[in-house]
C-alpha cells in the first residue's frame, strides 16, 4: 500500500507538475456546468440577458458566480445602473471611469475607457483623469458628475455648493444613481482585486501610480 | 401684481428659517400620499426585510434608505443585496460585522462605524479589535479567521492586491463562495458609505472607540 502510493504520489508530481501548480495558484477557476447549482444555473442565464453578453468564466463574473445568490442581485443593479438609469452613456461611462481611478482598476479602466469615448466624451477627460489631472475639457454636466463623485473619493463629503448644482441637474434620483454606479463598480473593482485579474493594455491612456489620484 | 409680490416676499421673510432649512435639506422625507407606486414597492422590501425583526433600521427615513428611496429600482436590488450579505451567507455574525466595521473604517465613516461596531461586539469579537482598527493599529486580539477577513479586506483597500499567502488562508477557511460574500459585504457598505455621504447622514456617537483621522488607515 505504501509503495503503491508512493508511486502514485510520484507520477502525479512528475508527470504534471506545471498543472498542479498551476490548479494551486488560479483563482476562481471555472466550473463544469454539469456541476452548476441551481443558482448558478440562473445567474449563468442571467448573464445572456440583455446588452451584456458575459460570461461565467470572464472576470468579474467568475467571482460573483462563486456566491451565485449575490451574484444574481449584483447583476440586476448592474442591468438597472448602466442600462436604465436614463442617463447618456457619456455621463455614466464617466461616472464609471472615475470609479476605475479610485480603484486604479486597470481592468475596468480598459473596458470603459473606449465606451466613454464611444458615447462621446473627450478622449482628453479620461487621458486627464488617467494622468491624475483636473480635466480641462468637460462639459458642465460633466463636470457635476466629476465633482460629485471625486469629493466622496477625495474629502468623504459634498460641499454645498457641488450638490446644489447635482441636484438641479440631476435631481435626487439622478445623484442616487450616479453614486450608486459608482459604488457597483467598487464591487466589481474589489472582485477583479481579489481574482488578480489582469487584461491586455489597449492603445487608451494608461492609469499612472499616483499617491493622490484625484487633485485637490 | 406688485402688491402680491410684497405678500409673497413678506410671506418669505416670516419663515425664512423654515425656507432655508427646506432649501438645505439634503433627500427630505417622501411624504406617503407622494410616494410612486415603485417607492412603495421600495418601502414595503425595506420594511419586511429581516433586519426589521432584529429592531433595527428599516425606517424609510433613516440614511441611507430614504437616499435608495429616490431611485427605487436601484434601492430594491441594494436590500435585496444587503440582506443576502447580512443575514444570508452563513457568517457568523462576529465575522460578518468585522467586515462592516473594517469598511466603515475604510470610508472614515462614522455613521456606520457607530451602527455597527455595538453589533461586532455583541457577535463575540474582542472590543479591542475595533478599537484598535480604530486607532488605524493592527488589532492584536483577532483570532484566526478574523485574521483572515483583516487582512484580506485591508490587502483590497490599501494595497489593490491579494497577496497568495492571504487569498490561500481565505481560500482555505471560507472558499471561493465565503471570499466572495465577504468582498461582496465590505463593497455594499462602500454603497451605504457614499450614500451616506451624499445625503450627510448623521447619528449620535455613542460610547464606542471612535474613527481616528487618519492618512493611512490600515498600517503596512
Amino acid at each position: 500500500m505504501k509503495k503503491f502510493m508512493t508511486v502514485a504520489l510520484l507520477a502525479a508530481a512528475f508527470a504534471i507538475p506545471g498543472a498542479l501548480i498551476a490548479a494551486e495558484t488560479q483563482r476562481f477557476a471555472p466550473v463544469d456546468p454539469k456541476a452548476y447549482s441551481p443558482a448558478q444555473q440562473e445567474f449563468a442565464k442571467l448573464m445572456t440577458v440583455g446588452p451584456r453578453a458575459g460570461t461565467v468564466t470572464n472576470a468579474p463574473f467568475k467571482v460573483y458566480f462563486a456566491s451565485p445568490e449575490f451574484g444574481l442581485e449584483a447583476i440586476k443593479m448592474s442591468n438597472y445602473l448602466r442600462w436604465g438609469t436614463g442617463l447618456d452613456a457619456r455621463l455614466s461611462e464617466l461616472a464609471i471611469i472615475i470609479a476605475a481611478r479610485h480603484w486604479t482598476s486597470d481592468y475596468i479602466w480598459h473596458a470603459h475607457y473606449p465606451l466613454a469615448v464611444k458615447g462621446g466624451l473627450d478622449p482628453s477627460v479620461g487621458a486627464d483623469i488617467a494622468a491624475g489631472k483636473r480635466p480641462t475639457k468637460m462639459k458642465e454636466d460633466e463636470t457635476i458628475i466629476y465633482d460629485l463623485l471625486t469629493e466622496i473619493y477625495r474629502d468623504h463629503d459634498i460641499s454645498d455648493a457641488t450638490y446644489a448644482k447635482a441636484r438641479a441637474k440631476y435631481g435626487e434620483k439622478g445623484i442616487t444613481d450616479i453614486q450608486a454606479l459608482a459604488s457597483y463598480y467598487g464591487v466589481t473593482a474589489m472582485a477583479l482585486i481579489t481574482a488578480r485579474e489582469k487584461t491586455a493594455p489597449g492603445d487608451e491612456p494608461k492609469l499612472q501610480r499616483l499617491a493622490q489620484v484625484f487633485p485637490k | 401684481m406688485r402688491k402680491t409680490l410684497a405678500i409673497a416676499l413678506l410671506g418669505a421673510l416670516a419663515a425664512p428659517s423654515l425656507l432655508s432649512a427646506a432649501d438645505n435639506t439634503r433627500f427630505p422625507p417622501i411624504p406617503a400620499d407622494k410616494q410612486t407606486a415603485k417607492e412603495k414597492e421600495f418601502i414595503k422590501a425595506l420594511t419586511d426585510s429581516p433586519r426589521s425583526a432584529n429592531g433595527g433600521g428599516g425606517n424609510i427615513n433613516n440614511p441611507p434608505f430614504k437616499v435608495y428611496l429616490r431611485s427605487p429600482e436601484f434601492g430594491i436590488e441594494a436590500i435585496k443585496m444587503s440582506d443576502y450579505l447580512r443575514f444570508d451567507t452563513g457568517l457568523e455574525n462576529r465575522l460578518t460585522e468585522l467586515a462592516i466595521i473594517i469598511a466603515a473604517r475604510n470610508w472614515d465613516n462614522d455613521y456606520i462605524w457607530t451602527a455597527h461596531y455595538g453589533a461586532a461586539v455583541k457577535g463575540g469579537l474582542d472590543p479591542s479589535v475595533g478599537a484598535d482598527i480604530a486607532a488605524g493599529k493592527r488589532p492584536s486580539k483577532m483570532k484566526e479567521d478574523e485574521a483572515i477577513v483583516y487582512d484580506l479586506l485591508t490587502e483590497i483597500y490599501r494595497d489593490r492586491k491579494v497577496s497568495d499567502a492571504t487569498f490561500a488562508k481565505a481560500r482555505a477557511k471560507y472558499g471561493e463562495k465565503g471570499i466572495m460574500d465577504i468582498i461582496g459585504l465590505a463593497a455594499y457598505y462602500g454603497n451605504t458609505a457614499m450614500a451616506l455621504i451624499v445625503s450627510n447622514g448623521t447619528r449620535p456617537a455613542g460610547n464606542e472607540p471612535k474613527l481616528q483621522k487618519l492618512t493611512q488607515n490600515f498600517p503596512k
